[in-house]
C-alpha cells in the first residue's frame, strides 16, 4: 500500500470561521503585514488601471488586496536566485509563416464593417473619441 | 454511473439510421432547455438551428462557453462590459466543430471573463448545479458543465486557466478535459491569462472526449502558441490494456485541507487502477503548494494587460456622460467590470507597476519553473499522475463568494497543471459519502500525451460502469 504522508496545506481550519486569516495560519509566510497596501496605493493603482472607484470600494479593495498579497508573500520563503523563469511551456520559438494572404480567412464578409459596427461612435469609418484635453480646465 | 441522455455516438447513429433528424433532435433539446434552464441558468443565449455539415459530429447539438466567438452572435464573457457585443468572426474551434457537423444550441454562463470557481461572478447571475440546485456547478465553465450534466447539450466547450474545466466537471459529474497548452487553438477565445488559457470539452463519457480531441486539436496559424503536430486519432488505442502503466500518486495532494469524502473516493479509485494492472507509485510535487500564490501573480498580471482593451472606444460598454477621453476610460471600466475583474486588474497592475516586477511577476515565473521541474521529475518515473480534482465536492451557493481567497484555494490541485502546461482530465468516480455529490478523479499526463491520459481514463470509466 502507498504511504501518503500528510502535508500541511493552506486551507486547513477552513471552516473554523475565526478570521479571514484563519485559513492562512499554516502558510510558511514570514510576515503577513509585509504587503499591506494603503487606500492611497489603491487609488494610485486604480488610476493606472483606468478604473474609477468609490471611497467605499477603495476601502474594501485595500482589505481584499492586502489579504491576497499577504498570501502571496509565502513565495518569499523560496530562494529562487538561481532559477530561470518559465514564461511559456511549449518551447516554441518564433512562430513564422509566409508573408502571403491568408486563405483561411473568410474574405467574403466585410470584416471592417462588422468591427466598426461595435464601436459606440464612429465618423467616416473612423472611431470617434472624446477630446483628450478638457478645454474647461485651465 | 453512465451520464444521462445522448452521447455524440448515439446522436450520430440516430440521425444516420433515420431515427430522428438533426432538426428534430435540436428542437427536442431546445424544448428541454426552455423548461429546465429557467432554474439552472446554464445558458446565456440561444441560437437558431442551422443545417449541419456531414462529419463525425453530424447534427450533434452542443453548447459553447460564452467567451468563445461565433460570428454574428452576442458574446458577453459573462461581463456587463460586453452585454451587446456581436462577434465579428468565428473562433477556430467553432469553425472546426461546425465543419465536423455540430450544431450550436447556445452560449453558456461563466464567471466574468472566466475569473472564478463557482460561476457566481457572472454579471448575469449564477448557474446552479443540476444535481442539487442549492450548490454551485463550479467554475468558471459552470454553465458548460451544468448543460452537459443536465443533458441540455450533448457536449459542451469550456476553457481552463486554473481548473475551469476540470473543477466544474468534477462538481457536476461529467468528463472534463484540459488539453496540453498549445494543443488547441485559442483564436477567438476572449483572452484571460494568455500563458495558461486552454480550450477543452465537457462530455458524458471518455470516448466522446477523445472523439472531440480528434476534431479540435491542431496547429492554427491564427494562434502562434499552437504546436505543429501530426494529427492523431485519440480513439485508435483507447481500448488497449493499461496493464503495467505506471501511475503516480503525489503525497502532497492528500494532506490537510482535502475533505475526507473526496479522499475516500480517490483512494478507492487508486485501488481500482491497481486492479486494472497499473503499477502505483508514490511521487512528490513539493512545490505545488506554492502554485496558488504564483498563479495569483501570473494571472492578474496578464489579466490587467488583456483587459486593457476594454476601453469604451472600440467595442463594449461606453459611458455616455463622459466628457473627456480619460473619463470614457474611467467610467466605462467602472460600470462595465464586476468586483472580481476589478480586483484582479488592480492586483495585476500593482504587481507589474514600477519597482515590483522582480518581486512579483519574475518571482512567480521562477516558481513556475520549480513546479514544472517537479512534474518533469515525477514523469521520469510514471506515465500518469492521479489525485483529486478539488478539495471538496460542489459547495453551496454564497458559501465562498464573499471571500476571494477561499474561492481561489478550491483550485489548489488544478492550478499546478496549468502552470506546467500539462493535460489533465476529470473523470467521475462516485459520490461523496457526506454530500452525495460527485467526486472527480484527476489524471495528469506528460505534455501532448493525451493518448495515454484518455486510454487510462477510458479503462477506468469502463471498470466503474461494469
Amino acid at each position: 500500500m502507498i504511504n501518503l504522508n500528510s502535508w500541511v496545506w493552506p486551507r486547513n481550519k477552513a471552516r473554523d470561521g475565526k478570521s479571514r486569516f484563519g485559513r492562512l495560519e499554516a502558510l510558511p509566510t514570514q510576515s503577513i503585514s509585509q504587503s499591506m497596501i494603503t487606500e492611497k496605493d489603491v487609488e494610485h493603482i486604480a488610476k493606472l488601471a483606468r478604473i474609477e472607484i468609490s471611497a467605499a470600494e477603495r476601502e474594501q479593495l485595500k482589505d481584499k488586496l492586502s489579504s491576497i498579497l499577504g498570501y502571496i508573500d509565502q513565495l518569499d520563503t523560496l530562494d529562487t536566485s538561481n532559477v530561470i523563469a518559465t514564461y511559456q511551456t511549449t518551447g516554441l520559438e518564433n512562430s513564422l509563416r509566409e508573408d502571403a494572404p491568408r486563405e483561411s480567412h473568410d474574405t467574403s464578409i466585410n470584416l471592417e464593417d462588422r468591427l466598426l459596427s461595435q464601436a459606440p461612435t464612429t465618423e467616416n469609418n473612423f472611431l470617434k473619441v472624446n477630446s483628450i484635453i478638457d478645454r474647461n480646465k485651465k | 454511473m453512465p451520464a444521462k441522455g445522448h452521447t455524440i455516438e448515439s446522436i450520430v447513429k440516430g440521425i444516420r439510421n433515420g431515427q430522428f433528424s438533426a432538426k428534430e433532435i435540436f428542437n427536442e433539446y431546445l424544448a428541454k432547455i426552455k423548461v429546465l434552464d429557467k432554474d439552472l441558468h446554464a445558458y446565456l443565449s440561444m441560437h437558431e438551428f442551422q443545417e449541419p455539415r456531414d462529419g463525425v459530429l453530424f447534427g450533434v447539438p452542443s453548447a459553447i462557453k460564452d467567451n468563445i466567438l461565433i460570428a454574428g452572435t452576442i458574446c458577453t464573457a459573462g461581463s456587463k462590459i460586453l452585454e451587446k457585443y456581436v462577434s465579428a468572426y468565428d473562433a477556430t474551434i467553432i469553425n472546426k466543430l461546425r465543419s465536423a457537423g455540430s450544431v450550436f444550441l447556445g452560449k453558456t454562463n461563466l464567471d466574468e471573463f472566466a475569473m472564478g470557481s463557482s460561476t457566481e461572478n457572472s454579471a448575469y447571475g449564477p448557474t446552479k448545479n443540476p444535481l442539487d440546485t442549492t450548490r454551485v456547478p463550479g467554475g468558471s465553465s459552470g454553465g458548460s458543465a451544468a448543460a452537459v450534466a443536465a443533458d441540455l447539450a450533448v457536449f459542451s466547450i469550456g476553457s481552463d486557466t486554473a481548473g475551469s474545466i476540470r473543477q466544474p466537471a468534477s462538481f457536476c459529474g461529467t468528463v472534463g478535459l484540459k488539453p496540453t497548452y498549445g494543443r488547441v487553438s485559442r483564436h477567438g477565445l476572449i483572452a484571460m491569462t494568455s500563458s495558461l488559457d486552454q480550450i477543452g470539452p465537457f462530455t458524458k463519457n471518455v470516448r466522446d472526449a477523445a472523439l472531440l480531441m480528434n476534431v479540435i486539436s491542431g496547429h492554427d496559424m491564427f494562434d502562434s502558441t499552437t504546436v505543429p503536430k501530426k494529427s492523431e486519432d485519440f480513439l485508435l488505442n483507447i481500448d488497449k490494456s493499461v496493464k503495467g502503466l505506471r501511475v503516480g500518486v503525489p503525497a502532497e495532494f492528500f494532506g490537510q485541507g482535502l475533505d475526507k469524502e473526496v479522499k475516500d473516493k480517490i483512494m478507492e479509485s487508486i485501488e481500482r487502477l491497481a486492479k486494472l494492472g497499473c503499477e502505483i507509485k508514490e511521487v512528490s510535487l513539493p512545490h505545488s503548494k506554492y502554485s496558488i500564490a504564483a498563479y495569483y501573480i501570473v494571472a492578474p498580471s496578464e489579466i490587467s494587460s488583456n483587459l486593457a482593451r476594454f476601453d469604451g472606444i472600440r467595442y463594449g460598454l461606453s459611458d455616455k456622460e463622459a466628457k473627456t477621453l480619460l473619463d470614457t476610460y474611467l467610467r466605462s471600466r467602472e460600470g462595465g467590470f464586476g468586483a472580481e475583474a476589478k480586483r484582479r486588474i488592480l492586483l495585476g497592475t500593482f504587481a507589474l507597476s514600477s519597482g515590483y516586477y522582480d518581486a512579483y511577476y519574475l518571482k512567480a515565473q521562477k516558481i513556475r519553473t520549480l513546479i514544472k521541474k517537479d512534474f518533469d521529475e515525477a514523469f521520469a518515473k510514471v506515465d500518469v499522475i492521479v489525485g483529486p480534482v478539488a478539495p471538496s465536492t460542489a459547495f453551496k451557493l454564497n458559501e465562498k463568494s464573499s471571500d476571494p481567497l477561499s474561492m481561489y484555494l478550491s483550485d489548489i490541485y488544478t492550478v499546478p497543471v496549468n502552470l506546467a502546461g500539462l493535460p489533465g482530465i476529470s473523470i467521475p468516480c462516485g459520490n461523496g459519502e457526506m454530500s452525495n455529490m460527485p467526486v472527480g478523479l484527476h489524471m495528469i499526463s506528460k505534455p501532448f500525451d493525451e493518448e495515454t491520459l484518455l486510454r487510462l481514463a477510458y479503462q477506468f470509466e469502463q471498470s466503474i460502469e461494469k
